[in-house]
């Protein structure tokens, strides 16, 4: 599934400060337009008061509300039900990977990431803004 | 009548001097509390001010790093910037893998960052001690040796701990030599840790746990036995089969745990009559692991032990077992006689179809 270059907008929902950063700074480079949200129920909030971006790259272990909860809202909500959702999932845990991909998203990240395999990952998905 | 301090008069006196003393000396200390607790206020947001300057000055250098682009020339690193630099630095490294990592140690290295976490291992607090053995670690930087195996023999456990995984990631080979007799020896430290540092170790780790399991007692052979299971290393079939014929039935359990191949299957079996039902649960669950076909009898017949886990492990290994597909289990099923071996059989089917 490839967006073209008007969709090329990703919500990534991180409470890591300084991963978050290293994310924008990437993706940002690479021509994405990037909104940030640093917990659960902000990006709740969001999902609930905004249309879809093009990609969600999303953390598991989130304050109030965790990334599990999070897919599970997105494909509730009719406008972003088809939006891709790439996880970012701790090292070792195949139980988080499986429940990933069973509450609906559709490619995920194992932490510590590789930057370079992210991006690809992402680029799966969507078609960098030139 | 003079008054004097054995008089009503006097007597109030002293205790009222007393109080407006102590009152004063209260205010006095209130005060100054209340002066420290500005001071340090003030010092605190200068620190946060200082180390946010520093992220500002540094995040963009090391996110380029990260994606590949290192600066041709590096801003000098201040005095005061080079804590705030070590903990986003260190950050970053267990946060990222592969090519991100070793740009990130190309500039630290250039930064003098070796030098400086060297000196801090050496001479810093306990929190910057903890702070440069990571960084060492993550530089696998050969010259701190020295220092991190002086770290790794003090007696504060999250110093010494710290300590050894940096040695691992500096020489995975010495490293694993040293540390696998340590870590058997070490009962109070958890084998989810030991398990956590002696991974990065890699096949030296293993190949260190083969050459030391032979030489311990029944004491200390269920621990390494255990780690070697925490590790998944494939142990000599001969040390296996020794265990597993062991008087000890510590030892007997935790090489039980540690059957992954075929090699040692006679024993096994021959341990599912064992008069404890700790070695019969493990057998069971072994048996699971690398059993044939053939086997489901065996397995069948722990359904109806005396022991609730042994029946169990012994219906969840029935499932396990290769070449036994749904249509067999159920036709199992119904064939047993025994109400309860049925029942434990339905329940692992139960709670394998639940996932």
């Amino acid at each position: 599934m490839q967006n073209d270059t008007t969709s090329a907008s990703i919500l990534v929902v991180e409470d890591d400060d300084h991963i978050s950063q290293v994310l924008r700074f990437m993706l940002e480079r690479q021509g994405y337009r990037v909104t940030h949200m640093a917990d659960g129920r902000a990006a709740s909030e969001h999902i609930a008061a905004n249309g879809p971006p093009g990609l969600v790259l999303l953390d598991v272990m989130l304050p109030y509300v965790d990334g599990f909860e999070i897919v599970a809202l997105i494909r509730a909500q009719p406008a972003w039900r088809e939006v891709p959702v790439l996880m970012l999932t701790a090292k070792n845990t195949e139980r988080d990977t499986v429940r990933a991909l069973d509450a609906g998203a559709n490619d995920f990240v194992i932490k510590p990431f590789q930057p370079q395999e992210l991006l690809a990952r992402v680029r799966r998905f969507l078609r960098p803004a030139t | 009548m003079q008054a004097s301090f054995l008089t009503p008069t006097g007597h109030s006196d002293i205790f009222i001097s007393a109080a407006i003393w102590t009152g004063l000396a209260a205010l006095l200390l209130t005060l100054l509390l209340g002066l420290q607790i500005i001071a340090m206020r003030i010092g605190l947001r200068r620190r946060r001010r200082g180390e946010a300057r520093a992220l500002a000055r540094w995040r963009p250098v090391l996110n380029a790093a990260i994606v590949g682009e290192i600066p041709d020339t590096l801003p000098p690193l201040r005095h005061g910037e080079r804590l705030p630099f070590l903990r986003l630095w260190a950050h970053l490294q267990g946060s990222l893998r592969g090519e991100a990592n070793e740009a990130l140690n190309e500039v630290a290295r250039r930064a003098g960052i070796d030098v400086y976490a060297r000196t801090l291992l050496a001479r810093g607090a306990r929190p910057a001690r903890l702070l440069a053995a990571l960084v060492l670690g993550h530089l696998h930087d050969r010259p701190s040796w020295p220092l991190l195996m002086r770290m790794a023999e003090v007696p504060d456990d999250t110093l010494s701990l710290t300590a050894l995984w940096a040695l691992v990631r500096v020489d995975p080979q010495a490293a694993a030599d040293y540390m696998v007799p340590l870590f058997i020896q070490r009962e109070d430290w958890a084998l989810s840790l030991a398990a956590g540092i002696l991974q990065q170790a890699g096949e030296p780790a293993g190949a260190a746990l083969a050459r030391h399991l032979p030489l311990l007692d029944a004491t200390r052979l269920p621990r390494g036995l255990r780690i070697a299971e925490a590790l998944h290393v494939t142990l000599p079939a001969g040390l296996l089969a020794s265990a597993l014929r062991s008087e000890a039935m510590p030892v007997v359990i935790a090489a039980l745990r540690g059957v992954r191949t075929p090699e040692t299957i006679a024993d096994v079996r021959a341990l599912l009559q064992h008069e404890d039902w700790q070695v019969r649960v493990q057998a069971a669950r072994a048996l699971g692991r690398v059993g044939e076909r053939s086997d489901a009898e065996r397995l069948v017949a722990l359904l109806g032990d005396a022991q609730w886990w042994v029946r169990y492990r012994a219906a969840q290994a029935l499932l396990e077992l290769p070449a036994l597909s749904r249509a067999d289990l159920d036709a199992l099923r119904a064939s047993l006689t025994d109400r309860f071996a049925a029942d434990m059989l339905s329940q692992a089917m139960a709670e394998s179809e639940a996932g």
